[in-house]
């Protein structure tokens, strides 16, 4: 009896366990034969994640080595603010820690997320003050910063990157393909306690190419600081100087002033981030004069013409009426030249004809862009041929009704003192990148004959030693340049501005070991407007400091 | 029959052993790679902030207003400048008017203060 009862109680625990593992093993079944690939995912997204590596930027040297812009790692602070109670408080000590506004701070942790970014990209000693706080629901992850250590230095060269590290101005955008590091990836699993393990399993960030400019920093310096300077003195509105290397249109410097700071550049008005040697277009006055000296010289002008009359200062043309600065009466082919002569060149552009005058404006590059590397070139504003008035042909060579850049001018110079050859001027040197090494040549292309040029070149000489560019002499030196000293159009007055200038000088040097073409341009000077008088003196400044480095550094290269 | 399946048993936890002890060292090889990494990101940290320090104490502008206010200037041609290659001499040092540049690859220029 008892043994039945026995047998009976023992079949019910062997059915329940029988059921119980039978469901298991249908469960098993189940989930191995028809969830298979689904729970495999699941298990693998929740062990495994690929996390990205950010390549780093390329350099920007200048043509010493010296490095101009580089990427070094910095940490970007998070908050998740579903973690923060004392949200007054977090904000306050964040604050101090990292110099932002406490009610900035507090705003964004009041935020409705699980992820909202403090600030981005600050330095290895404010993330290690925050880490020792041991702050509950603050985190940080390390991305790549631009960094510019020469500060404001060759700023509109470099232009800039946005906060995501791609080129939003300057070389930084024109070369951004090449700049750019490529992301890699990393395979990462999680163990137990939820810690990011590495894996094997990498796939490599590309550092992005470096990039050598023809720059030298130092001249750099230079002539940003004597630009400055001469802004500052003059009390003018501002700036711009470019120095350029005739012979292979290599710019050794190029700087604007007021600058900016490319460290800071979403602090940076846009006012100041312009570029205007390549931007900005202005009437050259007399410097223009010299499209009429080589077309003159090439029609032989020159050896037709004794002397000519200059109507004492002042001579009535189809509209208005030209003036000379001195009242000159008779002055020879040269002396236009040297005295800058308005009435005298008008009279010279006359005989030459438009047609001729229009094919050397465009023989020396107006009105088109020079192919500089850099955004934003303007192609300034020359009137086509057929919308001439009976006006223009006198006042365009004189330099007024034409819109030129100072980069045109540089270009033109550099035409001349090399000999006849157009050049483009550039600022990349090299390309390096881990594969290949990228050396751009530049074309040479003959568009004025040698004998024109260099007779050109002696004129330009004289109007330093004797003319209106006397202030650019320098000893033992043979410069060469041409004065402009040119009146604003004021749009807003719809007329000539009665006060405001635009003084400059382009002008070029050459020695047995040196030839440079320096080009400067300052806007509404104001203790005096004369080009002779405010620019001048700073090409020689520059042209002084250049000389001597370039001597040293030829003398330490021989040793 | 009996041997043949205690050989089966012998090699099924030989085979289970080895790849057990391959996990195991691959999971050890991962926790080094991690710690590495971990080191090598720190080292990187302390380049990085130490170069961005450093570059700020002595980019162009301030090395160029130190050589200003310490009246160096480019020697013209009328200057001498000296180099020497051999081991420094009290003497020359003591110069009036001259200065001690050191240069990279242990040369020494002394140039003509103002």
């Amino acid at each position: 009896m008892i043994y039945t009862r026995i047998r009976g109680r023992t079949f019910y625990v062997f059915i329940f366990f029988f059921s119980f593992f039978f469901f298991i093993l249908l469960r098993i079944g189940y989930l191995q034969l028809f969830r298979n690939s689904f729970l495999k995912k699941l298990a693998k997204s929740q062990r495994y994640s690929l996390i990205h590596i950010e390549g780093e930027r390329g350099k920007i040297y200048d043509c010493q080595g010296r490095i101009l812009a580089t990427d070094i790692n910095a940490f970007s602070i998070y908050a998740d603010p579903k973690l923060i109670k004392d949200k007054k408080k977090y904000s306050l000590l964040l604050s101090s820690a990292l110099g932002v506004s406490t009610s900035l701070i507090e705003k964004r942790l009041s935020r409705n997320r699980r992820f909202v970014w403090i600030k981005r990209k600050v330095s290895l000693e404010k993330k290690e003050k925050i880490e020792k706080l041991n702050l509950k629901g603050i985190g940080w992850v390390r991305e790549k910063k631009r960094v510019y250590p020469q500060g404001s230095l060759a700023a509109h060269i470099l232009g800039g990157v946005n906060i995501d590290n791609h080129g939003i101005e300057g070389i930084e955008l024109f070369y951004d393909t090449y700049l750019r590091g490529k992301k890699g990836m990393m395979q990462v699993r999680r163990d137990s306690s939820s810690i990011l393990l590495s894996s094997p399993f990498v796939l490599y960030p590309q550092k992005g190419a470096d990039l050598v400019l023809t720059v030298d920093a130092q001249i750099q310096y230079w002539v940003e600081k004597y630009l400055e300077d001469t802004v500052n003195y003059f009390n003018a509105r501002k700036g711009a100087v470019v120095v350029i290397n005739p012979y292979n249109g290599e710019i050794l410097a190029l700087a604007n002033f007021p600058s900016f700071d490319p460290n800071f550049l979403s602090k940076t008005s846009q006012k100041n981030l312009r570029n205007y040697t390549i931007s900005s277009t202005f009437e050259p006055g007399s410097v223009f004069k010299i499209v009429t000296l080589i077309a003159c010289i090439a029609k032989r002008v020159d050896e037709k013409i004794n002397t000519i009359f200059c109507e004492r200062g002042r001579f009535k043309i189809p509209g208005t009426i030209l003036h000379d600065y001195r009242p000159y009466s008779n002055l020879t082919f040269k002396g236009v030249f040297k005295r800058s002569s308005n009435i005298g060149v008008a009279k010279l552009a006359n005989l030459l004809g438009r047609k001729v005058l229009w094919e050397y404006i465009q023989k020396l590059g107006f009105g088109k862009k020079t192919g500089i590397d850099l955004p934003g070139e303007a192609r300034g504003l020359v009137k086509p041929i057929n919308s001439w008035s009976k006006t223009s042909s006198y006042i365009i060579p004189i330099g007024q009704e034409i819109g030129v850049t100072l980069i045109q001018l540089v270009k033109a110079m550099s035409i001349i003192v090399n000999g006849g050859f157009d050049i483009q001027p550039h600022l990349a040197k090299k390309i390096i990148s881990d594969n290949f090494v990228w050396e751009k040549k530049y074309e040479k292309k003959r568009v004025l004959s040698p004998w024109v040029v260099e007779k050109a070149k002696k004129i330009l000489v004289q109007v330093v030693e004797e003319g209106t560019g006397r202030r650019a002499k320098i000893k033992y030196v043979r410069v060469g340049g041409k004065t402009g000293t040119a009146q604003r159009f004021n749009i807003q007055l719809g007329r000539y501005a009665p006060y405001s200038y635009q003084a400059s000088f382009v002008g070029f040097l050459e020695n047995e070991k040196l030839s440079l073409v320096i080009g400067v341009t300052i806007e509404e000077p104001k203790k005096s407007h004369l080009g002779g008088v405010v620019a001048a003196p700073l090409f020689k400044k520059i042209a002084e400091k250049i000389l001597a480095y370039k001597v040293l550094q030829l003398e330490l290269a021989k040793q | 029959m009996m041997r043949n399946k205690i050989i089966i048993l012998f090699f099924l936890f030989i085979l289970t052993f080895f790849y057990l002890h391959l996990k195991i060292s691959l999971n050890v090889e991962m926790y080094k790679l991690t710690s590495s990494y971990q080191l090598y990101n720190k080292l990187i940290d302390k380049r990085d902030a130490l170069l961005y320090n450093l570059t700020q104490r002595t980019n162009l502008k301030i090395i160029n207003q130190w050589a200003e206010n310490n009246q160096f200037v480019l020697p013209s041609q009328k200057s001498l400048i000296v180099f020497n290659r051999e081991e420094k001499s009290e003497e020359i040092r003591s110069v009036k008017n001259y200065r001690t540049f050191h240069l990279f690859g242990g040369r020494e220029v002394f140039a003509q203060g103002r």
